[in-house]
């Protein structure tokens, strides 16, 4: 059934089998490295949660080369969740209640989970100090216990916004005004006429970035590339030139969690401003306008809390600190009330110190210990590895707590011994759990009480029936992209409705844009190259030169089909729109037998566009289906349905 | 390693007799491609562009990921991508960085006429004195892995320095230095056998039972040297060629003949001499310096015709 579905034959996928199944003693480790190969996909969150699930069947979750690892994207995306900037996050993976939480003690009690079995630690119940510190922070003295620390300026959702929903409401006229931060939208959410559409019914749009991207010049015509008639187009651009990266200080998240600082590498070019002397900027203007003129809930904008020294220009080292945390109040000892634990508006050591009184304030409870009174932990370059396993405390800090590896206490069985001696990262010494690792438990907790590894369930282990934390259901299961050269589940073959995944949003305007394999009988998939990073690098002249043009890949079969040789020039169509590239003809996209029929794929390099030093080229995302996952709502970009033809 | 002057051991087309009173300590350098750890990123291309002040013309797509698609004046390496399909049906994506191989013997200087324009240090690196290259092209004959390009801005001959002035001052060349998954190596060159060595190995209990150092004796080894998961057939790698040699019309040139020439211009002096101490000097009529330049025109007229047939 595996080859039927996927067209890999069974040796093949015994052999990966057979390797994964060999990590599952004790003197072995895997590791499982994703990145948007397993997230583009309408059931991506679940084919990611089945590695977990092989993970932690074979021992590989909490130990020293184990893992279930996502490789991001970008330097900082992980910094990116960690400080809640998705539309239902908090910072700290804390979430903004919904329409239905009006009750701030419901709030808290549906997150601050309870143990669930005797002596578990169930460390989010402690979410209510890492709330009312966050809204503390943000608030200050205007966040107090009878007003629930400001629980009311929180907005209450009513659905996601993730970015197709704000397409989709941007196209119904709902969403009339847009701030495009360091973000292509027009080259990197799916179906580009629809974006075009959307971008084109705003009142404004403002793009803040370093580079003169296609999105700031959507309403512009770039002839076949972009074919818009500017006269129609009442949408008005604000462009903002922003800073890069190296042009300024600050941590960055990579996605083994660990915040390392940087320092500035040049000065910016001509007027271009950090984006935080921008946002400060738009802040402080709007803030006024609010003290002045009033407005509906004014509360939240007048009452944000600005201590920064320059408020036009907060610094990077003020913000990190900010996010650290600090006491309020001068904090006694609990161990000792007669000594003091923490002096009024001393730097917080860990997230353990926070309270939920008030009494201190974190701007994200997780980056607890990233600067505290003994300054910057982020600037530290200390590589040491005393014990030789590759676990470098003193270079930079992770978080949480500086830790290296999560669940680590899964390294060792029941007694607290490690179950790898030679790749040891705690144990249990009669007295404390130490090691090469900060350990991932309760220090003094003794290992026959049984508190399990799991420390942030409830149960204190892991996972294999997901409560109601999946829109799919408890279990991972098998669902085919939404559009597919199958046409049905293999799995399910007679029931239409389990063809794709249920859990996915489709809005109806959408759904009527996806083709079948009668008229699109290809699969495409989108990918990148190692010349390029995602649409910036067309942008530099050295990228421009070692990648310089639009191709797509296709396998030998296809070609011979369509009569297209190496260098050749296709038109690959979907629904949605076509593009024309050069074809690289290769042996490495083959063609796969698909329940009995062979099927070609193509392969869609992205990083082509209209404006940059490589030649003019088409968004690859003009034919890319509006779908996202089921849980995440990420953009299905790596299987849909499309027809090549010869140029 | 330790820091390498960069005395000339060799210099195109003179006779001058290089200094040899020092040497350096820890022998030759080498510069060591492991092909096999090799993603073809292309980060080598861009960091030799980025140090040398290289900028090539923004090209075009050839359907292949190969690009530029060539060497050029300025592009001083480019990986050569090979898709080979095995006997078990299995695919493997072969890619070479290819550019100059620094030959312990190399062609290129061999053929040079003009003095001075190529030359090789002692520790064994082969670098081109554009200021004295009268852009003949005869390195590019010359050379067993067709690397020398000739610019049409200036007509001379450019390749790659293994960024001598990098090595000058005790730092790897620049496509090492930037190389993220550590394919590319650099050190003396007796080290980078070691280490050479310690990779075969590896990639033989991987089952590449052929796996191997190519470093060709054909031009008495190079400074740039490859490990091969295919030793046994280089050609499989973009058409590396397995036993390179020194054209022998640059062998016969500066070999054999050379001798000989200079047999040649020594008998004519000596000839000459005789002639004159025993004749006098030569007195040359009218009518034979007219038919003197009848001839010359005939031998212009057919040099020229030599250059369109080639």
């Amino acid at each position: 059934m595996v080859e039927q579905i996927c067209g890999v034959p069974p040796a093949q996928f015994q052999v990966v089998a057979d390797a994964l199944a060999s990590t599952a003693v004790p003197g072995r480790a895997g590791t499982i490295l994703y990145a948007l190969g397993w997230t583009h996909h309408s059931t991506g969150a679940q084919t990611i949660r089945l590695g977990a699930m092989v993970q932690l069947l074979l021992g590989n979750i909490g130990i020293a080369g184990g893992g279930m690892n996502a490789l991001r994207g970008h330097s900082n995306i992980q910094g990116l969740t960690d400080l809640g900037l998705m539309s239902n996050l908090l910072p700290g993976y804390m979430t903004l209640p919904f329409e239905g939480e009006q009750d701030f003690g419901g709030y808290i009690d549906a997150r601050a989970s309870k143990p669930l079995r005797p002596n578990q630690l169930s460390y989010w119940s402690n979410y209510k100090k890492f709330h009312v510190s966050l809204m503390k922070s943000w608030w200050g003295d205007a966040a107090t216990a009878e007003n629930n620390f400001a629980f009311d300026y929180l907005p209450k959702l009513d659905k996601p916004y993730d970015l197709l929903q704000a397409i989709e409401l941007m196209h119904q006229g709902k969403m009339t005004g847009y701030i495009c931060q360091g973000f292509n939208v027009l080259a990197s959410a799916p179906n580009k006429q629809k974006v075009t559409e959307a971008l084109s019914k705003l009142k404004f749009l403002v793009v803040m970035d370093p580079l003169a991207i296609e999105t700031a010049e959507f309403w512009k015509n770039f002839g076949e590339f972009h074919d818009v008639d500017p006269s129609k187009i009442q949408t008005e651009v604000f462009r903002l030139p922003t800073t890069v990266f190296a042009e300024e200080r600050g941590s960055l998240v990579s996605s083994s969690r660990v915040l390392q600082w940087h320092w500035q590498g040049a000065e910016p070019p001509g007027q271009a401003r950090s984006d935080l002397e921008i946002m400060s900027g738009l802040f402080m203007r709007m803030r006024k306008m609010y003290q002045t003129d009033g407005g509906k809930f004014p509360d939240p904008i007048v009452n944000l809390t600005w201590p920064y020294a320059k408020p036009m220009s907060p610094s990077p080292e003020e913000l990190a600190m900010e996010f650290n945390g600090k006491a309020l109040v001068e904090i006694p000892d609990p161990k000792d009330p007669t000594k003091v634990l923490l002096k009024k508006g001393e730097q917080v050591a860990s997230f353990a110190q926070l309270k939920d009184d008030g009494s201190t304030a974190s701007g994200c409870w997780i980056f607890a210990g990233s600067w505290t009174a003994a300054g910057n932990q982020m600037g530290r370059r200390d590589n040491s590895d005393p014990t030789g396993i590759g676990n470098t405390l003193g270079w930079a800090w992770a978080w949480p707590a500086n830790r290296r590896v999560l669940y680590n206490r899964a390294s060792c069985d029941t007694k607290g011994k490690p179950f790898d001696p030679t790749r040891k990262l705690i144990g249990w010494n009669g007295a404390t759990w130490s090691g090469a690792d900060i350990p991932d438990f309760k220090v003094d907790e003794p290992p026959e009480n049984g508190m399990n590894p799991f420390i942030m369930n409830a149960e204190g282990v892991a996972r294999f029936f997901a409560r109601g934390m999946m829109n799919e259901g408890p279990f991972p299961e098998h669902y085919e992209p939404f559009e597919n050269p199958v046409g049905k589940n293999l799995m399910h073959p007679n029931n239409p409705r389990a063809t794709s995944n249920p859990g996915a949003r489709v809005f109806p305007d959408d759904r009527a844009q996806f083709g079948t394999a009668k008229d699109f009988p290809h699969v495409a998939t989108t990918y990148r190259l190692t010349e390029h990073f995602h649409y910036w690098t067309k942008h530099a002249r050295l990228n421009a030169i070692i990648q310089p043009e639009q191709f797509v890949e296709i396998g030998e079969g296809l070609a011979k089909d369509i009569g297209v040789v190496n260098g050749g020039r296709v038109r690959v169509s979907s629904k949605r729109g076509s593009i024309v590239a050069k074809a690289v003809v290769t042996k490495r996209i083959r063609s796969l037998k698909i329940d009995g029929k062979m099927t070609h794929t193509v392969g869609l390099p992205i990083h082509f566009g209209f404006k940059g030093l490589t030649k003019p080229g088409y968004l690859t995302n003009t034919l890319t289906p509006v779908v996202g996952d089921g849980n995440s709502q990420t953009p299905e970009f790596k299987s849909f349905l499309v027809k090549v033809e010869k140029a | 390693m330790a820091l390498q002057s960069l005395d000339i051991k060799r210099m195109s087309a003179t006779t001058v007799q290089p200094p040899v009173a020092r040497s350096p300590v820890t022998g030759t350098v080498a510069k060591l491609i492991d092909v096999s750890k090799c993603i073809g990123c292309k980060a080598c291309q861009t960091a030799c562009m980025e140090w040398n002040d290289l900028r090539d013309d923004v090209g075009s797509n050839f359907g292949v990921y190969d690009n530029p698609i060539d060497l050029t004046p300025q592009s001083w390496t480019v990986m050569r991508f090979s898709e080979v399909e095995k006997d078990d049906g299995n695919l493997e994506w072969l890619i070479r960085k290819d550019g100059c191989m620094h030959c312990e013997d190399p062609g290129c200087l061999k053929a040079c006429p003009a003095p001075g324009a190529i030359v090789q240090y002692t520790n064994g690196i082969v670098d081109f004195a554009q200021e004295n290259c009268i852009g003949c092209g005869y390195c590019v004959s010359g050379c067993p892995f067709d690397v020398p390009r000739i610019s049409k801005v200036d007509d001379r001959a450019y390749k790659c320095t293994l960024c001598s002035d990098r090595v000058a001052v005790g730092q790897e060349p620049a496509c090492v230095k930037t190389c993220p998954t550590g394919a590319i190596v650099f050190g003396t060159k007796e080290d980078m056998k070691t280490h050479a060595a310690e990779r075969i190995e590896d990639l033989k209990s991987r089952g590449f039972e052929n796996a191997g150092l190519y470093d060709p004796l054909g031009v008495g080894g190079t400074h740039v040297m490859y490990v091969l998961h295919h030793a046994d057939k280089p050609t499989l790698y973009h058409g590396l060629r397995a036993n390179p040699k020194i054209s022998p019309m640059v062998g016969l040139w500066k070999g054999a003949a050379k001798p000989l020439a200079l047999a040649g211009m020594a008998a004519a002096a000596v000839a000459g001499w005789f002639h004159y101490s025993r004749v006098g000097p030569n007195q040359v009529t009218k009518v034979e310096e007219a038919e003197a330049l009848d001839a010359a025109r005939d031998i212009k007229g057919e040099r020229k015709e030599d250059h369109h047939e080639a």
